[in-house]
């Protein structure tokens, strides 16, 4: 058991580091063609391994985003419930996206490239 | 099933221990978190049809323990503010706290003009001790206009005791009140006044919760900012509000009574002030030893030497006797008698005299040998005039009040902040 967690560890350690620039960028590219509300965030990233640790962690981040000025908020009824709060993306938003899809390619090129070079 | 109240308690549990541990935030940013977390809670459980306590408690395990929320806010926050002062902070410190002594108000435009450059402090703080510093340059400009308008003759004349009490209390928001906030809001910002924010580095690296596990939460360990803690800033800001106004209302209650009472004249108990030369009739309502003063006005025609003084002859012929008739009282003339002064009036002892029965008396007064003297004003008082007193009412009401104005200060950032700034 003690050998194992290490390794855990390790792995839980890698997947947070590489999470931390992207997930900003994902919420940012889930807004790109629709606002939505936070648990429909939540309940996409979820959906893929490895994005959220824990759904409420994406309030904080949501609340910096807000204050960058890179997402706003508006309030819409919902069909069953009290109002929500909608996200959308800003201009500013927009932009920053754009710049990391292009230097995430360049990276991710980069990666792939010096990856393969031994095998 | 559960009982709905039961699951409601918990989620509002659950959110105060997340309140706690985001205790450091200001408190829109907390409370956007916040919002953010109850609606999810509340979206997720409106999505059952039934919920059991399990229901329950997977989707605040899904939502994540409030120490994973706060790691979570302070990785978005970046490392905390430098908080090491550099020569930018130093100056501007010594320029307030040393300042203060010796040059008051030049050093408060020094500090504030120096503090912009630091990047210690943020915006907010810099526009504050500005506006500081603008109150501090006004009370300043007010002072000086009541101190010089009595033009060559000082403000004593002009303005009297009121324009004094003003312009010292000018004075003292000035050279004071301004720098001591000013200091406070810079320093604490480097002697970390406030609770430490839960550092990026610090922050522990979030596990994901095995699917298995138990619950965790509620028996989490004892989050960072215990409620003993803030319940303890409560109350010492409450004291504190408490304490200024004590200070407040105590100071000003001492300042009313000391100036009425130098405003009251050197005799405030039933002083009666008569013309002389002249006969008047004057009550006197208890025994006991009374003095009577030669009153005039001060800094009359200068002599010679370009000083004004006491007139050389004082109506100190007098006698006093009962209004029914009866026995003269007899008068003790006072040489060299003491001299006293409000700011507009002044006066020189110049007789003291003893009666056993109080009553109404007849009081003549002429110039000695029947000399002719311009017409002036005598004050017959009881002999237990303090004017230490009265000035030590009012340097302590000074005192009282501008240190509830500061306290008050204190109390109303303390309660802005949420309490999470003061500890």
């Amino acid at each position: 058991m003690h050998d194992m967690e290490p390794g855990e560890k390790g792995r839980d350690a890698l997947l947070a580091q590489m999470r931390r620039g992207a997930i900003e960028h994902l919420i940012l590219a889930l807004l790109r063609k629709e606002e939505r509300y936070a648990p429909e965030l939540v309940q996409v990233l979820a959906g893929h391994d490895g994005m959220l640790t824990s759904e409420g962690t994406i309030y904080p981040l949501l609340s910096r985003l807000r204050r960058d000025g890179l997402v706003s908020t508006t309030w819409r009824e919902s069909p069953s419930g009290p109002p929500r709060r909608y996200y959308q993306l800003t201009e500013a938003g927009q932009r920053a996206l754009e710049r990391f899809i292009h230097e995430w390619r360049r990276f991710a090129t980069t990666m792939d490239v010096i990856l393969e070079i031994d095998r | 099933m559960n009982d709905t109240r039961t699951g409601d308690a918990l989620v509002a549990d659950y959110l105060r221990l997340v309140d706690l541990l985001l205790d450091h935030l200001p408190r829109a940013r907390r409370q956007e978190i916040l919002e953010g977390l109850a609606e999810h809670i509340a979206d997720a459980r409106a999505a059952l049809t039934d919920e059991s306590d399990s229901d329950l408690a997977a989707i605040l395990q899904r939502v994540g323990t409030p120490e994973q929320i706060a790691a979570a806010e302070a990785q978005e926050s970046g490392p905390p503010a430098r908080r090491h002062p550099g020569g930018i902070e130093i100056v501007t410190m010594i320029a307030l706290l040393a300042g203060m002594v010796m040059l008051p108000l030049v050093s408060l435009f020094i500090a504030t003009a120096v503090m912009w450059f630091s990047k210690l402090w943020g915006r907010r703080d810099k526009l504050i001790v500005t506006a500081l510093a603008a109150i501090g340059a006004a009370a300043l400009v007010g002072y000086g206009a009541i101190f010089f308008t009595g033009g060559d003759e000082g403000p004593s004349s002009a303005l009297g005791i009121t324009g004094l009490v003003v312009s010292l209390g000018l004075w003292v928001v000035s050279a004071l009140v301004s720098p001591i906030v000013a200091a406070w809001l810079l320093g604490r910002r480097i002697w970390t006044f406030g609770g430490q924010p839960v550092t990026a580095q610090a922050a522990p690296e979030v596990q994901a919760p095995h699917p298995q596990s138990q619950l965790t939460w509620p028996t989490l360990p004892p989050p960072a900012a215990d409620p003993a803690l803030l319940a303890r800033r409560r109350r010492a800001r409450n004291w504190l509000a408490v304490l200024a106004v004590v200070l407040l209302v105590g100071g000003a209650v001492a300042l009313a009574f000391s100036i009425r009472s130098l405003v009251g004249g050197v005799f405030p108990n039933g002083a009666v002030r008569v013309a002389a030369p002249g006969t008047a009739t004057i009550t006197l309502d208890a025994p006991g030893t009374y003095e009577i003063a030669h009153e005039y006005e001060p800094l009359g025609p200068p002599d010679e030497d370009g000083f004004s003084g006491p007139p050389s002859a004082s109506p100190n012929n007098l006698e006093l006797v009962p209004a029914g008739g009866g026995v003269a009282v007899p008068i003790d003339p006072v040489q060299d008698g003491s001299m006293y002064g409000t700011l507009n009036r002044e006066g020189v002892t110049v007789a003291r005299f003893t009666i056993e029965r109080p009553g109404r008396y007849v009081l003549t007064a002429g110039y000695p040998d029947g000399a002719q003297g311009p017409p002036t004003t005598l004050v017959v008082g009881r002999d237990d005039y303090n004017p230490v007193l009265a000035l030590v009412g009012l340097g302590l009401g000074l005192c009282a009040l501008s240190l509830g104005m500061l306290l008050a200060v204190v109390a109303l950032i303390v309660h802005f902040t949420g309490g999470s700034r003061w500890s």
